[in-house]
């Protein structure tokens, strides 16, 4: 992407004059229809699904509406309703706690398990590759349907293994604690080897003399992980970072359908997340300018986690 | 960071002194227990598929079918299922609705997308930088923001209960303009765009002759995870599907799972689970390299 004439793809047509001096941008515009022509289906699309709606949207958030009648204006009413509920404020803490938790062991589990499945004496790696990644193209709904079989209080499967070994039953579904634990390690099922995919891509660029000369320093494979994995894969270990909070501060369809009769509350609202509540909000009980709100009260939390994280990799980089 | 890098050479962690014999029984032991881990809960669906009402609410599972029994598929596929459950739907009618879902969303989105990127890519215009940042700014912002107008916007269309809402919107996603764009920017070289030009041909045909044979790679990349997403999808279609005939695979299976049953049907749901896996395992196992790659490679985004 350097010259003008490079991008145009043109360069009889460019490096001839500009006609006149009146070359405006109307004129750059007629020049460049095919362009535009081309790009506007996307872009009407774009427009009036993606667009509209967010505009709408802000608008919403400031109405109090119902779905029937006409929108009343609010003006901050819903934040401050939504700021001040205890159920926000305990999806809240569902969340933190979520992330306290989830966010070291992924990273943790998945940079070990990449480096080991990058380590060419560990024979049939490619196969647990396959094996590890699977459970990210399931459907969630058949996963809750699979958790629920495993996880249920009188005939699941765990419970039954549990009983079995004399540890006892565990109220995975009717507990809070325990809830939330089952819905980490759906969680964990699910989002582990596509981020293992991630790590070995970073650690593929690692160039293999850095551990040739750890080696002749004398390293042992724990010092070099430490001392070489891992600083060279700060960038790597971030972007994951990233994506996790992300997906962690949008965890939705693993409490929703694993605890779809509380809508996905759970045993004392133990997880309830702020897009479960936004969800049966808007589609249960119709309180649209609300989950309005809702939803940008999740968005700015999303794009604040998002530039914390990227200040951290520009600083890591620096 | 979502840069689509070139081949990066295959490091191997050469000079390794061989690990000792126990701290290798230590690794497979660890390797084996995540497999099971990962691969219990498949285990238990396919098992569960072939095994009774009875047998799977008794207070003691066996992880064995016991007798064994095909009766659930044959349920599932008559509609015939439980005499208390409202949902009649057959499963072939949702098989059906989410393969057109699927295939309405993911092919017209590659059409749309490869062509927005190979525009954005080649070609320089007036107002490029800010169409694109646009659609960067959408990338960022979650799903939440911007689901209660787009469910009004469908109602007020008259669009609940077709396949429009989960078909037209998706044709225009941001993350796939953006790995397209800096696909074609990154592998196709100006001289190749040039050329054509020289030739006379116009930008539609530069499109169809030379970008479109050279984009193979991430355009399986992106189908499979469109076709994927589109197949797997609840959130969208639980709001803007909700007649009966209309359901896809997934929230069929979650009305089985949500009904109000005594005794839940999990043989039965667990029959659909198999039979709604099956299509993306294989497209999954026919792709496996490219998306692997792409993923390795950061180009992919979840």
């Amino acid at each position: 992407m350097t010259t003008q004439n490079q991008i145009s793809g043109t360069p009889g047509l460019m490096s001839a004059p500009q006609v006149g001096r009146r070359s405006s941008i109307w004129h750059q515009i007629w020049k460049h229809r095919i362009e535009y022509l081309l790009i506007s289906p996307f872009f009407i699309i774009f427009g009036i699904f993606h667009g509209y709606p967010l505009a709408f949207s802000i608008w919403l958030s400031f109405q109090r509406w119902q779905g029937i009648g006409e929108p009343r204006w609010f003006g901050l009413g819903n934040y401050e309703r939504l700021l001040k509920s205890e159920r926000i404020i305990g999806a809240l803490g569902n969340t933190i706690i979520f992330l306290i938790i989830l966010l070291p062991i992924i990273i943790g589990l998945t940079l070990v398990l990449a480096t080991i499945l990058n380590s060419p004496q560990i024979k049939g790696r490619k196969v647990l590759r396959v094996l590890y990644f699977l459970p990210y193209i399931t459907s969630a709904v058949i996963v809750a349907i699979i958790f629920q079989l495993l996880l249920n209080n009188n005939s699941g499967w765990i419970n039954g293994i549990l009983e079995a070994v004399g540890i006892g039953r565990v109220g995975w579904l009717i507990e809070a604690w325990p809830a939330r634990i089952s819905v980490i390690l759906m969680v964990l099922w699910g989002a582990t080897g596509y981020n293992v995919l991630i790590m070995l891509g970073g650690l593929q660029g690692i160039p293999a003399e850095l551990y040739d000369a750890a080696s002749v320093d004398g390293a042992d494979t724990i010092q070099k992980f430490f001392f070489v994995t891992v600083p060279m894969m700060r960038g790597v270990i971030l972007f994951v970072g990233i994506t996790t909070t992300i997906g962690l501060l949008n965890l939705f369809t693993q409490p929703w359908l694993l605890f779809s009769s509380s809508s996905g509350s759970g045993p004392d609202d133990a997880t309830a997340t702020l897009n479960t509540i936004q969800y049966s909000t808007a589609f249960q009980a119709s309180r649209y300018g609300e989950a309005a709100a809702l939803g940008f009260i999740i968005a700015i939390l999303v794009i604040f986690a998002t530039l914390i994280q990227l200040r951290l990799v520009r600083t890591a980089e620096a | 960071m979502a840069e689509m890098s070139a081949a990066i050479p295959q490091s191997q962690v050469v000079g390794q002194s061989r690990m000792p014999a126990f701290s290798r029984i230590l690794v497979y032991l660890v390797l084996i227990m995540l497999g099971i881990f990962f691969m219990f809960p498949f285990y238990a669906m396919v098992i569960a598929s072939f095994m009774p009402r009875n047998a799977l609410n008794s207070i003691t599972p066996t992880l064995w079918p016991n007798p064994f029994i095909t009766s659930n598929y044959t349920a599932l596929f008559s509609g015939e299922i439980n005499p208390d459950l409202i949902v009649k739907t057959p499963f072939i009618r949702a098989l059906f609705n989410s393969l057109a879902v699927a295939i309405g969303q993911t092919v017209p989105a590659l059409l749309f997308t490869s062509l927005v990127g190979f525009v954005f890519a080649k070609r320089r215009f007036p107002g490029r930088n800010i169409l694109f940042y646009c659609v960067l700014v959408t990338m960022m912002l979650p799903y939440q923001s911007t689901i209660v107008p787009f469910f009004l916007l469908m109602s007020r269309l008259g669009w609940i209960n077709t396949f429009w809402p989960l078909w037209i919107p998706w044709w225009a996603p941001a993350w796939g303009v953006f790995l397209m764009r800096q696909f074609i920017a990154a592998t196709i070289p100006d001289e190749l765009i040039d050329a054509a030009a020289i030739d006379g041909a116009s930008l539609l045909g530069m499109y169809w002759r030379i970008v479109l044979p050279l984009i193979g790679p991430i355009t399986a990349v992106l189908g499979i995870l469109n076709f994927m997403n589109a197949w797997n999808d609840f959130i969208y279609s639980n709001i803007v599907m909700n007649d009966p005939n209309m359901v896809t695979v997934p929230l069929l299976l979650n009305l089985f799972k949500g009904a109000t049953l005594t005794v839940p049907e999990y043989g039965v749901m667990a029959a659909g689970s198999v039979i709604a896996t099956i299509p993306l395992i294989i497209v999954f196992f026919v792709f496996q390299r490219w998306l692997i790659g792409g993923i390795m490679s950061g180009a992919i985004k979840a």
